[in-house]
């Protein structure tokens, strides 16, 4: 075998900016995080201004600590790490300058659009479709790169934390293509083409495999790199981190319907999301003792190293979020922690934990290298250290609290099966002081970040920045590649025996005789250990395995990926969106919005109430005994987008229509807590002076009908008209209050929507709700 | 037949199958790696990020 020396200089400027944009966008990200833990202790604190209130601010903290803060982090370890893994230079520097400032113009979006109330409201995913299509191209950019990257490499292994990053590039398309699909109705609004039960379970396949396929995937790959770098060792079992690989792709598209427990999601569907969130903890935790274990003997250097040090504290705020997953995706857990708390401690953990800690220790490894000096000071790194980890202690312990708390009281009845706390604000104000202590964790987790910023500039300033340029060796192909084509790929017995395997035990399942069964069941056997026999003695032969075949060949390696991955959400999404059976569409009694109310509807969109109530009654008794009956997958079809939510600051809204008067959500919305002492709920008194648009009606309704609305056309030509005259019921109910609003006021356009909710009966007349200003101071 | 008797099974019993399945090849994949290991298959692999090459130049870049 020949070989050849090869002088290779990197793209360090690349890596130097994403790193910085990470770091930038990270105190951003954290300071708004921060800014809303105050403002649901003291709700009062966005001063009436509608573009720092909380739930238009939340979309914005996780976008910017997702996709500016990790994202820029992940970019930075991706182009540092393949390009000393495939000992060359990133494969075009101007796609890698579009990739990096394309995704800053991406961010920059994101910061002015969602305080402004732009927003799809589906979670992790609120950037409207304009954003949605240059997220795409950038996306491509960066995939081709990579993928160019991998065609021009000196090293024809592709090291684990390379397949962890191609996973990632082409799932996160998938993902954001199929969860964006949606119809422009301008440049700033658009609606999901899915409705109802189908956009939640498609909107959570998203949401969940966000997490995993972008704050996880390419940190474990940038896991498998730094660590055994700063370790100076290498990972503790390769094999281990092989079958981590594909265990975890393979399994983690599967588990998105644990976020629709006990919601009107098809029972299927909840169960099978539930068991492999179980399943998952295996190949997670197989992961954590893989990195954990490559410090066998090094342990001493955790002491010293505050790379290390922080990567330790990250994967093992890994193992703890790993282990709180599955466990809150038993479905009797879930009863208790859904829509509480708890979950925020959970993604807390997981992000400011496994990421963040992840993220500072790659953040000590780079600076030293790309500038070429030491840190600055260790101490003040390990001051961070502390800092950070004491905050996200102070941040979960509080939020567990909070959340098992306000669970059980939700829940809680007496002995005549009534409810012991039947107030919502009552399990708000147990939990507000949980709410300050996790501002001050928060806060403390913050001022770590601070240190280190101080730390890494008095690290970089004055420094020189450096690309580093190295002679690798480079292997003329293998041996045992010579000869070996991709039809050698193809032809791979593992891969025949998997299908025969699968066929087999797809047969076993539907044949009708005993005899045949056991047949087959002992087929496979035969059939499996023949396999292993012929394999060993191969080997033994000095052939290449099979998995050696497909790791040096990355097409191939991805399309099993995109296999792996794309089983579970096929399996999963298309027999609900593709069958008319697995949604019931009762028409009869099922009638579409009318205009007003779809107007109303959008802003309780831009407003982000789905941020803070939710719309799904849970088929339990407390929440009968709160909320009303429970909902059923019908009542949903005509939601473009669904309105479910995730969280449970304030009630769940879905059969809030008619059951108080128009006075008293005027009221509420001027000053939540004049009808609900004790609320955190901000006021959103703006909607009694901002004017919708009534010509938009006929256009939204259009648009409607296109997605399968049965709107007629005369709904249409008369939407204005029929707009403007349930506006005035509502005008003229809220002036016998002497209660003064226009009929064009978005306040009149929420309230017809809060009206409407949960009555699938059709249009609630105001006559129909009670009028007794008695009913205004009552518990909510 | 066998449509029957899983037509038949009570719900509880398919999460059962499933565990005991799942347990099954974890059991298999951890004796595998951690006791039956072989270091020679993977080890040249597990190097690949401790070859820096010979570094050449740090060349400090034009502001």
């Amino acid at each position: 075998m020949t070989t050849r020396i090869e002088r290779v200089s990197y793209d360090d400027a690349t890596v130097r900016k994403f790193m910085l944009a990470s770091i930038i966008f990270g105190a951003v990200g954290m300071l708004v995080g921060l800014i809303i833990a105050l403002e649901m202790a003291w709700p009062e604190l966005n001063m009436g201004i509608p573009y720092i209130t909380f739930s238009r601010l939340r979309p914005l903290h996780t976008n910017a600590v997702i996709f500016a803060f990790v994202g820029n982090m992940m970019f930075a370890g991706v182009y540092y790490s393949s390009q000393r893994l495939l000992k060359t230079r990133m494969a075009n520097d101007t796609l890698s300058a579009i990739h990096f400032w394309g995704w800053q113009l991406i961010i920059v979006a994101a910061a002015i659009t969602l305080p402004l109330g732009i927003t799809t409201s589906k979670e992790y995913a609120e950037l409207e479709w304009p954003i949605d299509i240059a997220i795409a191209l950038i996306w491509v950019v960066f995939a081709i790169n990579f993928f160019w990257t991998l065609a021009r490499r000196n090293e024809k292994h592709l090291y684990v934390a390379l397949w962890f990053y191609i996973a990632t590039i082409i799932t996160v398309a998938v993902l954001h293509i199929v969860n964006s699909f949606e119809l422009p109705l301008s440049l700033t609004k658009s609606y999901s083409v899915f409705s109802g039960v189908q956009d939640a379970l498609v909107q959570w396949w998203y949401g969940h495999n966000a997490v995993a396929f972008f704050l996880t995937t390419p940190i474990l790959g940038i896991m498998y790199y730094f660590l055994p770098k700063a370790a100076e060792r290498p990972v503790y079992s390769y094999r281990l981190s092989i079958v981590h690989f594909w265990a975890l792709v393979f399994m983690y598209i599967w588990a998105g319907p644990h976020h629709l427990l006990y919601t009107a999601l098809p029972d299927w569907a909840q169960s099978l999301g539930m068991v492999f969130s179980l399943m998952l903890w295996a190949p997670s935790w197989g992961g954590m003792l893989n990195g954990l274990l490559t410090l066998r003997g090094a342990w001493n250097k955790v002491r010293e190293d505050p790379v290390l040090k922080f990567f330790v504290a990250g994967v093992t705020f890994y193992g703890m979020s790993t282990f709180e997953g599955p466990l809150l995706s038993i479905k009797s857990v879930s009863a208790l922690a859904h829509y509480t708390d708890w979950i925020i401690a959970h993604v807390h953990g997981g992000a400011l934990g496994w990421n963040g800690l992840m993220a500072a220790g790659l953040f000590y490894w780079l600076a030293p290298r790309l500038w070429d000096r030491p840190l600055h000071s260790k101490k003040a790194a390990d001051a961070h250290f502390w800092l950070a980890t004491i905050g996200i202690v102070v941040y979960m312990v509080s939020m567990w609290i909070a959340g098992v708390n306000q669970g059980l009281m939700w829940r809680d009845q007496n002995p005549d099966g009534t409810l012991v706390y039947t107030s919502f604000v009552e399990t708000l104000l147990a939990i507000r002081p949980m709410y300050i202590v996790r501002a001050i964790g928060g806060t403390l987790y913050l001022v770590g970040y601070c240190v280190m910023i101080w730390n890494l500039l008095k690290t970089i300033m004055g420094a020189k920045a450096v690309n580093t340029t190295v002679e690798v060796t480079v292997g003329a192909e293998a041996e045992e590649d010579k000869g070996v084509g991709p039809m050698a790929v193809i032809a791979g017995r593992p891969l025949w025996f998997s299908i025969v395997a699968l066929v087999v035990m797809g047969a076993f399942f539907y044949v009708d005789n005993t005899i045949l069964a056991v047949g087959l069941a002992i087929g496979v056997l035969v059939v499996g250990e023949v396999a292993y026999i012929v394999n060993k003695r191969e080997r033994a032969g000095g052939a290449a395995s099979w998995f050696g075949l497909i790791e040096r060949r990355p097409f191939a390696f991805t399309v099993l990926t995109l296999l792996a991955v794309l089983v579970g959400g096929v399996v999963e999404i298309m027999p609900m969106v593709m069958s008319k059976q697995a949604v019931p569409t009762t028409g009869n009694s099922q009638k579409p919005y009318t205009a007003l109310e779809q107007q109303g509807r959008d802003l309780y969109t831009r407003e982000g109430c789905y941020v803070c109530h939710s719309q799904m009654i849970r088929p339990m008794v407390a929440e009968y005994l709160r909320y009303g009956e429970a909902s059923r997958p019908e009542e949903f079809i005509y939601d473009h987008p669904f309105q479910w939510g995730s969280k449970r600051t304030g009630p769940d809204l879905h059969r809030i229509g008619g059951k108080y008067p128009s006075l008293w959500h005027y009221t509420h919305m001027m000053d939540p807590r004049s009808t609900s002492p004790g609320s955190n709920m901000p006021s959103f008194s703006w909607l009694a002076t901002w004017k919708i648009d009534p010509a938009l009606a006929p256009k939204k309704l259009a648009l409607m009908q296109t997605l399968g609305v049965p709107y007629t056309q005369a709904d249409i030509d008369s939407a204005e008209a029929n707009q403007r005259k349930q506006a005035q019921t509502i005008v003229a109910d809220l002036a016998k209050s002497n209660i003064t609003v226009d009929w064009d006021s978005e306040m009149v356009a929420m309230i017809a929507y809060l009206q409407r909710m949960g009555r699938d009966q059709g249009v609630v007349m105001t006559e129909d709700v009670p009028k007794t200003a008695a009913v205004i101071g009552g518990e909510n | 037949m066998f449509k029957q008797y899983f037509a038949n099974m009570e719900s509880t019993a398919m999460p059962l199958i499933a565990l005991w399945l799942f347990l099954g090849v974890f059991v298999v994949v951890a004796l595998r790696v951690f006791v039956f290991k072989t270091t020679s298959d993977f080890a040249t692999d597990a190097q690949l990020p401790l070859d820096d090459g010979t570094a050449i130049s740090t060349r400090e870049v034009k502001s």
